[in-house]
């Protein structure tokens, strides 16, 4: 089901049976079974991606909607995002801090290659892993709801695609709130981090700011980073929401999973850039 | 709507502090370049871990950084006439250009014991002029602590392995050295009397010897008319010292001239010579016998003998010559006529 | 023309359609009827391509429904609307928008053509003074006949309802009904109603089709099912709790 090249109207996105779970019948039926669904999943997941992309290119966006789901992802985050992205920059400085004073009781460039390490990484996966139990959670158990009520095929009915109506204005929303929130995340962390460096190990700040490490490749690894997570967390949501089936359990389900399979494609996509990264731009 | 409104300022808010935090940082990375800078380039053949960006320092106190890090390979330069492989090219805050004189030095160098490298520069003395930056310059290359790692390393290994495999001899000479130590041990144990005994006896040999020493350097040493003889001594040979050089110049160079002059002295000119030293000769014969002739006549003279003689010595007619002098002076018309 | 050829549907082991023929001629208020579970959203669903049979042929004006994708689904949605059983209004957007989407998406209308159309629309269902209230605010029978209106604006020759009177009061119910019936009379609109609820069967249904575990049991008139000696049929039509059964 590809994306249609010349007509206006856009592709359909049947449904072909539901996850009820068959009976287990042996080891390699099993297997079969898990494989044969994962390939189908997979394929959906897939499916959802491109059409995500292709309506955001397409499709008309309703007045408004873009910037109340840039609302509910960003601003909603901040609080939640200053307190735990707080606490891991404490945490990190203080234990990265202790181990490498065993090796030698220098800290000198404990803030710039903590610096380095956000900027190239921790900032946008950690951010992203929060933001994935959050933001994901929320599209999987607002449009698993309407799946459920049969509102997206009343969507459908009504010649709407679903990932164009749902989908989409989240997708944007994301990839835009994801990065600003990422570049405030890792803001806190940072800071956050310097405190507990002079506290602890009396790190000058003037010592602890240091920006010698940091080069045009760390920050274009973290800024594809930040895009790709905030891409990956609303379609990942988003086809899991849409795969919801059968009433609250249902939505619960799929609201678990979008948490799961969030947070798995963030880190599978972490180590994708990361290799890509230290191919083309070494640390 | 008023909410939809309150919502957008919100959202743009945020988006605002992320791309500025983003901006800051960018910012940061490239560092602020306040004022002037002029750039040098420093030559190494290994810096070792500097890196473009690296702070510059003179006397810990940053002035610059390091702009971008250049290999040459190992052909020479043709302007410095060096090859070396990597050349570092530093921008430095202008006001720093009259610190760093010709004799400055370049080092990489690392800040604590394991942070990042940085090039520092020792200014030279003030007494030079001031440093070409056109000119690349010679940089001193960082010691490598890891391959002194290595070769500590390979030198410890040898060490444990020659100590390993000798380690039989080892332990018999240890044996031997303690059975040494034992024996020593039991000799002076048995021995310890007769040990004393001898340690008294050498003490007064000391003792007398000493004596002997000061008695004869009082004699012959701190004595006055030894000082004296040394004094004296010492005189002459100032003496000597003061006058020998140029009387041995002088010498050297009438040496010197007599040389020139007997080079200059052909064989011809050498008869020439030996032929007048015999007329000399002859003449000196001459000269003696009229000398000898003279004297005769002298003698004759002196004796009042012969007219010159009487002439002379005698006294009247002394005193009639003078009267008649004495009259020709008054009358001098007595030349003329007589009266 | 609507043809069921030999349906069959499983979800995964659960074998819900087990072959369904079945041929609708246009223009009826067709019921079809069974127990809960028995299939008969599922079969409808087929129709305009929410669901693809795992065998079998769906036939609509020559076309086999089953076998279309992409853009063709999208036309034979304007030609064949649905109500959904629980009014499946949009929460977010008011009566009048609820009905302008399908008139902006499949007719490509301004927002402000849009609307006007679909108070129009509104008023037919005689919901026009409730065109800016949210479907929150309404009553069930009120969502219901909203979600009709939705269902007319583009026109369709095909209408489906899944269990329209299902959740509604007497009253409501009724009123639903006449404009079912009154659909078919005046606009010639084909009308498949997946029901179990009795009174509208008899009230307003031209033919009726009975499915059970999979099968169709019966098709024909209410006459026809009420005076049946199908054991099946009569116990569903005369609403007894014994009888031969199986649920």
């Amino acid at each position: 089901m590809a994306p249609p090249v010349a007509p206006a109207t856009p592709p359909d996105d049947a449904l072909d049976g539901d996850a009820e779970r068959p009976r287990p019948r042996g080891l390699a039926a099993d297997t079969g079974q898990l494989l044969i669904e994962g390939v189908r999943a997979f394929r959906g997941l897939f499916d959802v991606a491109l059409r995500t992309v292709y309506w955001s290119l397409k499709g008309r966006r309703e007045k408004g909607v873009v910037l109340e789901q840039a609302f509910e992802i960003g601003n909603k985050s901040v609080f939640f995002l200053t307190v735990t992205q707080g606490f891991i920059g404490m945490i990190l400085v203080f234990q990265s801090g202790l181990q490498a004073r065993r090796v030698v009781p220098d800290l000198t460039m404990l803030g710039a290659t903590f610096l380095e390490l956000l900027v190239r990484d921790l900032a946008a996966t950690l951010a992203s892993m929060m933001l994935a139990t959050r933001v994901g959670a929320g599209i999987a158990a607002e449009i698993g709801s309407m799946v459920v009520t049969e509102q997206v095929d009343a969507l459908r009915m009504c010649g709407v695609d679903p990932v164009d109506w749902l989908v989409v204005p989240r997708f944007l929303a994301s990839v835009v709130m994801t990065g600003v929130l990422i570049f405030y995340a890792g803001a806190i962390a940072y800071f956050a981090g310097g405190a507990t460096a002079w506290a602890v190990f009396d790190v000058q700040p003037q010592t602890y700011l240091n920006a010698r490490l940091l080069d045009i490749g760390d920050v274009s690894i973290g800024l594809a980073k930040c895009v790709a997570y905030g891409a990956a967390i609303p379609i990942v949501s988003g086809w899991c929401g849409l795969s919801a089936r059968g009433g609250s359990e249902g939505v619960g389900i799929a609201t678990t999973q979008a948490v799961v399979f969030s947070s798995l494609a963030v880190i599978i996509l972490n180590l994708v850039i990361s290799g890509v990264g230290f191919v083309l731009f070494p640390v | 709507m008023a909410a939809e409104r309150a919502i957008e300022v919100k959202v743009g808010l945020l988006v605002l502090v992320g791309v500025a935090l983003l901006a800051a940082l960018v910012l940061v990375m490239g560092g602020i370049q306040l004022g002037q800078r002029f750039a040098m380039a420093v030559d190494f053949n290994n810096p070792g871990g500097l890196q473009s960006g690296a702070p510059v320092k003179i006397a810990g106190v940053r002035v610059g950084s390091v702009d971008r890090m250049e290999f040459r390979g190992a052909a020479p330069d043709p302007r410095t006439g060096r090859a070396a492989l990597v050349r570092v090219h530093v921008m430095i805050d202008a006001r720093y250009r009259p610190e760093i004189h010709r004799d400055a030095a370049f080092y990489v160098t690392t800040q604590g014991v394991l942070g990042e490298q940085f090039l520092a520069i020792d200014p030279g003395s003030a007494a030079q002029p001031l440093i070409d930056t056109a000119q690349p310059q010679e940089g001193i290359d960082p010691p490598r602590i890891d391959l002194f790692l290595a070769r500590a390393y390979s030198l410890l290994d040898d060490t444990v392995t020659a100590l390993r495999s000798n380690r039989r001899q080892i332990g018999t000479m240890v044996d031997d050295l303690s059975g040494i130590l034992h024996e020593t041990h039991g000799l002076l144990a048995r021995n310890g009397s007769r040990i004393d005994t001898l340690i008294e006896n050498v003490d007064r040999t000391v003792r007398d010897a000493d004596a002997l020493v000061n008695g004869a350097r009082e004699r012959y040493v701190d004595g006055p008319q030894i000082r004296r003889i040394v004094n004296r001594a010492e005189s002459v040979l100032a003496t000597v010292e003061r006058d020998l050089p140029p009387l041995a110049h002088d010498a050297r160079a009438l040496t010197n001239r007599l040389n020139h002059i007997a080079e200059g002295v052909t064989d011809t000119q050498l008869e020439d010579l030996r032929a007048t030293l015999h007329d000399v000769r002859t003449l000196v014969g001459r000269a003696n016998s009229i000398a000898g002739d003279v004297q005769a006549v002298s003698t004759h003279v002196r004796s009042g003998q012969g007219t010159v003689g009487a002439l002379l010595m005698d006294d009247e007619i002394y005193d009639d010559l003078q009267e008649m002098v004495r009259d020709l002076k008054h009358n001098p018309w007595k030349f003329f006529w007589r009266e | 023309m609507i043809e069921f050829r030999g349906i069959m549907k499983a979800f995964g082991p659960k074998q819900v359609l087990k072959g369904v023929d079945l041929s609708i001629p246009d223009g009826e208020v067709f019921f079809l009827i069974g127990s809960s579970g028995a299939g008969k959203s599922v079969l409808i669903k087929h129709l305009i391509g929410l669901l693809k049979p795992d065998a079998g042929q769906i036939i609509l004006d020559g076309d086999d429904v089953s076998k279309l994708e992409g853009a063709a689904l999208y036309r034979v949605r304007k030609v064949c609307a649905m109500v959904f059983q629980h009014a499946t209004l949009f929460d977010s957007m008011t009566c009048a928008e609820n009905v302008a989407l399908p008139l902006r998406k499949h007719h490509n209308l301004s927002a402000r053509d849009a609307l006007a159309e679909a108070q129009k629309r509104l008023v037919q269902v005689q919901m026009g003074e409730f065109a800016e209230k949210y479907p929150g605010e309404l009553g069930d029978g009120m969502r219901k006949r909203v979600a009709i209106a939705r269902a007319l604006t583009v026109d369709p020759r095909y209408v489906l309802f899944d269990e329209p009177t299902t959740s509604l009061d007497p009253v409501s119910a009724r009123r639903v009904d006449k404009l079912i019936r009154h659909l078919s009379d005046t606009l010639g609109v084909t009308s498949i109603v997946v029901s179990h609820d009795l009174a509208s069967i008899f009230s307003i249904a031209d033919r009726i089709a009975m499915l059970y575990q999979g099968n169709l049991r019966m098709v024909g008139t209410p006459e026809e099912f009420r005076n049946s000696s199908d054991g099946v049929v009569s116990q569903f039509i005369h609403g007894r709790a014994e009888g031969p059964m199986e649920v």
